[in-house]
């Protein structure tokens, strides 16, 4: 385990280059041309709890963000505080959650997944149609996630094996050869009816806690808690992080850099079929026009919710702010019966405040150490 | 299978349409030179997706082609409702394969410019189920009136709805003019019969009308009614009624008539939907193409009707 956490967070090892030189300027035993004075010892004392403090905030800028969305659309709208309206949140946020929680581990490993929405609609029509054939409700989750699998194996096979120069080629192949599928096997139309298990977890509610909270939200914390400890408590999840962050300590520290690869597009293809089982019991269906362009608002939910799209960095819970994020604010522009035109600028501005906030975050990271070991 | 096969055929067919569009400008089958008055008259056959309402459109028009000794029609199809590069790569291909006449089922205004540099090469256009306005080129729009459409479902809710109800409203892909004008129908037919509450845009995706729906019945628990642009919204707007406890007791108007909304009409979850006919739509937008090709007056807008559908004559329908 110890020669893991080397690599833990590896993206701020490169700082502690810079570090190690100021430290040595600053020395006041140096020859550095101006040696720091006493006040300025105290200026940047002050200066490093500023910046100090505004890194936390930035830290917390999608909290923060989430937060204000909140605040206003509760003052905005009467009912957008109330625990049916929390539901309906909860469960339209879902699907977006479960599919970000899978970008993440791809993400993580500096690739992208853009085949997710594909295979939800791939894996509920599937699901549909297995449904049909056998009346079987475990069968049928077994089909949809194994749907999802399939085609993330793929994914990692391809990309790795087939030494593609980057995963967005061959999941562009997958988001259109899945959709095709789901298409064919469909004839072009949405086939009712899912089994009581698929429809209790995508539509139902947890009646013996509050009829408002929807089952899905149940599905999304299970899911976010097991990745969650997958990837902090288990060697593999720390893999994640380095191949993603460090490929070359990675290289030279010999972790399996092929299988771990394979290994985050099988997540993402799963937890895309996970995905369609809250979408197909949602609607008691399964569809080939399901997830058109679901692995957009996945890849916006891990970006905005503060992971770095760089790699090497990002837990679950960024996922998890930024699919509500996004849940919040349409949900909260149809209560306030909006138009749309305007949701779509709003959902864009805050990508980019986001994302803007998570690189002036980084500078001020690397300046918070030069200065701290400037104080030191 | 049936439809399966169509699928394949429909894709056989258009990756036969971007072969010819590379290669020689003869394609196999053509015989020789291009007589207008033979049965060399070649007519392009464009439609959005492999969804059920195109494909009865397909199948009335191949229905058409075997009866017409005249014409030979050739199919392409795009891959979903709003792939403008699919149809324009599809249009190119027709012109290359120099068609006589291309029907189309336009996805958006933003086919226009290729479907110009068709009428510039000499070929006639038929728009077939969505019009493009604004644009002179085509000879004639054989389509459902859906602004007739919208107004058949207003005048219905007026007469359905009881004294000061409350109406939602699940828009359609916004821009698109013909999903737009059914909502201007009904709400222009509607009058003061009912308060529109709200108004949300659905993209006629299905989890999208369930999430909006969702809201509006959160922020509006007193709504009377829900009337939706398209089939898939509704649907997805009933399955939000369902869980809100009130299957039936909301007054919901589709557009479509698609066959789960027949289902659910027969069912008593769904008041009623306006339905098209478009298989008159493949027949006719074909038959207008050949009349124009052969220099005969083509009427610039064929209607091919609408009828409400509800659970008195369901049956009918399905």
């Amino acid at each position: 385990m110890h020669d893991i956490q080397t690599t833990d967070e590896s993206g701020e090892s490169n700082v502690e280059v810079p570090r190690a030189e100021q430290q040595q300027t600053a020395d006041p035993g140096s020859a550095a041309p101006v040696g720091p004075t006493a006040r300025d010892n105290e200026v940047s004392v002050t200066k490093l709890r500023l910046v100090g403090a505004l890194l936390v905030l930035l830290k917390l800028g999608p909290v923060l963000i989430l937060l204000v969305l909140v605040l206003v659309m509760s003052s905005l709208s009467p009912v957008f505080a109330t625990s049916q309206n929390l539901g309906n949140v909860l469960s339209q946020s879902a699907v977006i959650a479960i599919l970000a929680i899978g970008q993440l581990l791809v993400i993580l490993t500096r690739g992208i997944d853009l085949s997710v929405g594909s295979t939800l609609a791939l894996s509920s029509v599937v699901g549909a149609t297995v449904f049909g054939s056998t009346g079987g409700g475990a069968l049928t989750v077994a089909a949809m996630l194994g749907t999802g699998a399939a085609v993330g194996l793929v994914n990692g096979v391809v990309y790795v094996y087939g030494k593609l120069p980057h995963p967005f080629i061959i999941t562009l192949a997958t988001l259109s050869i899945a959709r095709g599928l789901a298409l064919g096997i469909s004839d072009g139309q949405p086939i009712r009816n899912m089994p009581g298990i698929v429809t209790d977890i995508g539509g139902g509610s947890a009646t013996w806690i509050a009829s408002w909270l929807p089952n899905s939200a149940f599905l999304v914390a299970l899911v976010a808690i097991m990745v969650s400890v997958f990837l902090s408590r288990v060697v593999w999840g720390r893999w994640i992080y380095a191949v993603g962050g460090n490929p070359e300590g990675a290289r030279s520290l010999g972790i399996p850099r092929s299988a771990v690869l394979v290994s985050v597009y099988v997540c993402s293809g799963v937890l895309a079929g996970v995905a369609a089982i809250v979408t197909s019991g949602r609607l008691n269906a399964g569809s080939p026009t399901f997830g058109d362009l679901a692995e957009l608002d996945a890849i916006a939910a891990v970006v905005i919710g503060g992971a770095s799209f760089l790699g090497g960095r990002g837990f679950v819970s960024h996922a998890l702010i930024g699919a509500l994020m996004i849940g919040v604010i349409r949900n909260g522009m149809n209560l306030l019966n909006i138009e749309a035109y305007l949701q779509l600028i709003v959902i864009g501005v805050v990508i980019v405040l986001a994302v803007e906030s998570d690189v002036v975050r980084g500078r001020l990271e690397n300046r918070f150490r030069v200065m701290k070991g400037a104080a030191a | 299978m049936k439809r399966r096969t169509q699928i394949l055929a429909a894709l056989a067919a258009s990756m036969t349409l971007m072969l010819a569009a590379c290669g020689s400008d003869s394609s196999p089958g053509d015989k020789g030179s291009k007589d207008k008055k033979g049965d060399s008259v070649k007519i392009g056959f464009i439609t959005k997706f492999p969804v059920d309402f195109y494909d009865t459109m397909v199948d009335a028009a191949k229905d058409w082609d075997s009866k017409e000794s005249g014409a030979t029609v050739v199919y392409a199809q795009g891959k979903s409702g709003t792939d403008d590069e699919g149809e324009i790569a599809a249009i190119q291909a027709m012109v290359t394969q120099q068609v006589d006449a291309i029907v189309i089922t336009p996805t958006s205004p933003n086919v226009q410019d290729d479907l110009q540099k068709a009428v510039d090469a000499g070929i006639k256009v038929i728009l077939v189920d969505n019009d493009i306005p604004d644009w002179d080129g085509k000879t004639s729009v054989v389509a459902t009136d859906n602004l007739a459409g919208g107004k058949l479902a207003g005048k219905w809710l007026a007469e359905n709805l009881p004294e000061g109800a409350s109406i939602a409203v699940l828009q359609g892909v916004l821009g698109n003019p013909s999903l737009d004008a059914r909502v201007t129908g009904m709400l222009e037919s509607l009058g003061d019969a009912a308060k529109v509450v709200a108004k949300a845009p659905t993209d006629c995706d299905q989890t999208k009308g369930l999430d909006a729906a969702q809201d509006i019945l959160t922020a509006n628990p007193d709504v009377d009614a829900i009337y939706a642009a398209c089939g898939p919204p509704l649907l997805g707007a009933l399955e939000a009624i369902k869980s809100d406890g009130k299957e039936g007791k909301l007054i919901t108007v589709g557009f479509d008539a698609s066959p789960d909304e027949l289902t659910a009409i027969a069912g008593g979850t769904e008041s009623g939907s306006v339905a098209q006919f478009p298989a008159k739509m493949g027949s006719m937008g074909l038959q207008a193409a050949l009349d124009a090709i052969n220099g005969d007056d083509v009427s610039a807008n064929i209607d091919t009707g609408t009828e409400m559908v509800t659970k008195d004559n369901v049956a009918e329908f399905q």
